[in-house]
């Protein structure tokens, strides 16, 4: 390792969207404070150097607080989105918002403790990921219904997306900065950001920890209802879209191949059974029928794919991109486990 | 250089003139001629001012110090009485990032005589409330830092940085009856017209719309701040009009980080067409530099990135469709 790497500190930037977490975001902002003395006091070579709460119109006194924390400490920022875009889009705003090398997200109900940030660090420096999701190792809400609820639903879009670590996206992750700022840019309206990501990376980890959302154990009240549900659905299906419109079209081609078969069959039929087939006429128009809506459909599944080639360009994804992992090796130097 | 000038009326009538000094009418200078024009009625009138030759300069430095002194030569209609307000606003400068010593040498020399002018002025016309304004800048005496905030101390890594943090000791150290106001800006992008620096997003427009190659210093993942040419114009032009005025140094950055990458997404889907780009990380010009909120002017607004390139694309395209 080169010199100018071993005394090169890591900045890490933290994000936390901001909607009715007044009654949390003291207790949090004290806890990612401990996080950054820590750091500092053990000579981590991580150093959190912003924290952005993203104000996406928060229905408390939330705003108010971001900003007295703002104006006490000069590494705390607040931005204040103009109306309600949603905790995805607040989360992109704070992103793109951001200057470190890695970008820590959290929730702002200390449903993510900041001390388990280390724990994500630790398994980048295990393999080198370029995303990291915390996984809850137990049951999340404490109510059967409601995290089988969560788990069928993750599992329902992963079979339909086709995006193999969906069950594991959460909004707790440690994102190396590059990455996220390029998945960030190129985010529309209705992108889902960690979809966004898997196509700048597919070096992502999984740490399991314990991690409870409180706010529905004490309340019973959770940012997500049903139709919120619903909504991150469609976003997940429709920004990994292609998937969606490819069975379009492969679907249009299989009835194609499938009536050129059967009108062969009724072809044949008529050539050499003549006599199983009793009403005049009917051959002809049924294989006109079955040739003319396989055609039909074909020509749909075609213009599907075009339009998932549309889709995709408008999303943004790249055709390439390109990331410097350097610095990793200062991660690995820190949690290499010490030698006796 | 340009020189502008109109009356201050108080109570309805016009005791003295206000007159501004103009160095460079680069992307920055022609904003704030821009805002300037916006804010008031002014007469102007431009003289020259030679970069290169020392000796020219003096000649130079004589005449534009007569025609401030000598208000009455200017086409003001009304009869005033002596100049009120004299500012010095220097936005001059050919040297970038890229500059070596002697050319900064050159461009400090040129500052030198003008801060002279000042100097100068501020003795024969004691009446007046003087100032010089100096455009500075952040990603010179920042370079390699991220979360500057207001108690950051400028280490420049390069000629360019060097000088602009002598030419801010200089002026720090110039007379006291000067109001010293000092202008920090990060990467500076915009249209006001063609000239010799066009800032990033107008060059990467114009090439977009001409299939041209991009040459970036820089990689994609590096981190820039931005900010839109005619908001400082606008700072700056509100800053001229103020009296009276405090020795003050402003930080214009929008606080926003910003990758390559970004802009030149942001920059593609403005101009609705593909950018090629040759990225080139040597010099080593590909550290980061971002910016604190906290440290930005109360009153600063900059515009958002995407306003600010929809806008420079717009008036480029606008631009080329005048220019045939």
């Amino acid at each position: 390792m080169t010199s100018d790497l071993v005394d090169k500190q890591i900045t890490v930037s933290v994000v936390v969207p901001v909607y009715s977490g007044s009654k949390y975001l003291h207790a949090l902002f004290e806890e990612i404070q401990a996080l950054r003395d820590r750091w500092v006091n053990e000579k981590a070579p991580m150093s959190l150097v912003e924290v952005i709460f993203v104000d996406d119109a928060a229905v408390d006194t939330s705003p108010e607080i971001i900003d007295q924390l703002s104006q006490q400490h000069s590494w705390v920022t607040a931005i204040h989105l103009a109306r309600n875009f949603g905790q995805h889009p607040a989360t992109i705003a704070g992103i793109l918002h951001t200057s470190g090398d890695w970008i820590v997200t959290l929730d702002e109900d200390l449903q993510h403790p900041p001390a388990y940030i280390d724990e994500l660090f630790r398994e980048v420096a295990g393999s080198s990921y370029d995303v990291v999701y915390a996984k809850a190792e137990s049951k999340v809400h404490e109510n059967y219904t409601r995290d089988l609820g969560s788990s069928l639903y993750k599992r329902l879009i992963e079979k339909l997306s086709g995006i193999p670590n969906i069950r594991s996206f959460n909004s707790f992750r440690l994102i190396r900065g590059s990455v996220g700022r390029a998945a960030g840019s190129v985010c529309s309206h209705d992108t889902y950001f960690d979809v966004a990501l898997s196509w700048f990376t597919q070096r992502v980890g999984i740490v399991p920890m314990r991690l409870k959302d409180h706010r529905f154990i004490q309340e019973g009240k959770s940012g997500y209802k049903l139709s919120k549900l619903l909504s991150h659905a469609r976003r997940m299906l429709m920004s990994s879209g292609a998937k969606v419109s490819r069975i379009g079209g492969a679907s249009g081609l299989l009835i194609l191949g499938a009536s050129l078969v059967f009108g062969l069959i009724l072809l044949l039929r008529k050539i050499f059974f003549p006599e199983t087939i009793l009403v005049g006429g009917w051959t002809s128009l049924i294989l006109a029928v079955v040739f003319f809506g396989g055609i039909i459909t074909f020509l749909i599944g075609v213009a599907l794919e075009y339009l998932s080639f549309l889709v995709t360009n408008a999303h943004g994804r790249p055709i390439f991109f390109i990331v410097d992992r350097k610095m990793d090796e200062v991660l690995v130097k820190y949690y290499a486990p010490e030698e006796p | 250089m340009i020189i502008f000038q109109r009356p201050i009326t108080e109570c309805g009538r016009r005791t003295s003139l206000h007159v501004i000094a103009l160095f460079g009418m680069g992307l920055v200078g022609r904003a704030i001629a821009a805002s300037l024009l916006r804010l008031s009625e002014w007469a102007s009138q431009e003289l020259a001012f030679s970069w290169v030759d020392p000796s020219q300069r003096l000649v130079d430095k004589s005449i534009i110090e007569q025609f401030i002194i000598r208000p009455a030569d200017l086409p003001i209609d009304d009869k005033v009485h002596g100049i009120g307000q004299l500012d010095i606003v220097w936005v001059a400068g050919r040297a970038g990032f890229g500059s070596s010593q002697a050319d900064v040498e050159q461009e400090f020399d040129a500052f030198c005589d003008v801060l002279e002018i000042a100097e100068h002025l501020c003795q024969k016309i004691p009446m007046a409330s003087h100032a010089f304004h100096l455009f500075s800048s952040a990603g010179g005496l920042f370079e390699g830092q991220r979360q500057v905030h207001r108690d950051s101390m400028p280490e420049p890594k390069r000629p360019y940085g060097a000088l602009k943090l002598e030419q801010e000791r200089h002026l720090a150290a110039a007379t006291q009856h000067v109001s010293k106001l000092i202008y920090r800006p990060s990467s500076v992008y915009g249209y006001s017209g063609t000239g010799l620096r066009i800032g990033l997003v107008s060059a990467l427009v114009q090439n977009a719309i001409r299939h041209r190659v991009s040459q970036i210093f820089g990689e994609p993942h590096t981190i820039r701040d931005y900010v839109l040419a005619s908001d400082i114009g606008s700072f700056v032009g509100n800053r001229l009009m103020a009296r009276p005025r405090k020795s003050e140094t402003f930080l214009l950055a929008s606080g926003r980080p910003s990758t390559m990458f970004e802009m030149l997404r942001k920059t593609e889907q403005a101009v609705g067409r593909k950018l090629y780009c040759q990225f080139d990380s040597q010099p080593s010009n590909a550290s980061h530099i971002s910016f604190s909120k906290s440290a930005l002017p109360d009153d600063w607004s900059p515009s958002d990135l995407d306003t600010g390139i929809r806008q420079t694309a717009l008036q480029l395209r606008g631009a080329f469709v005048r220019n045939g």
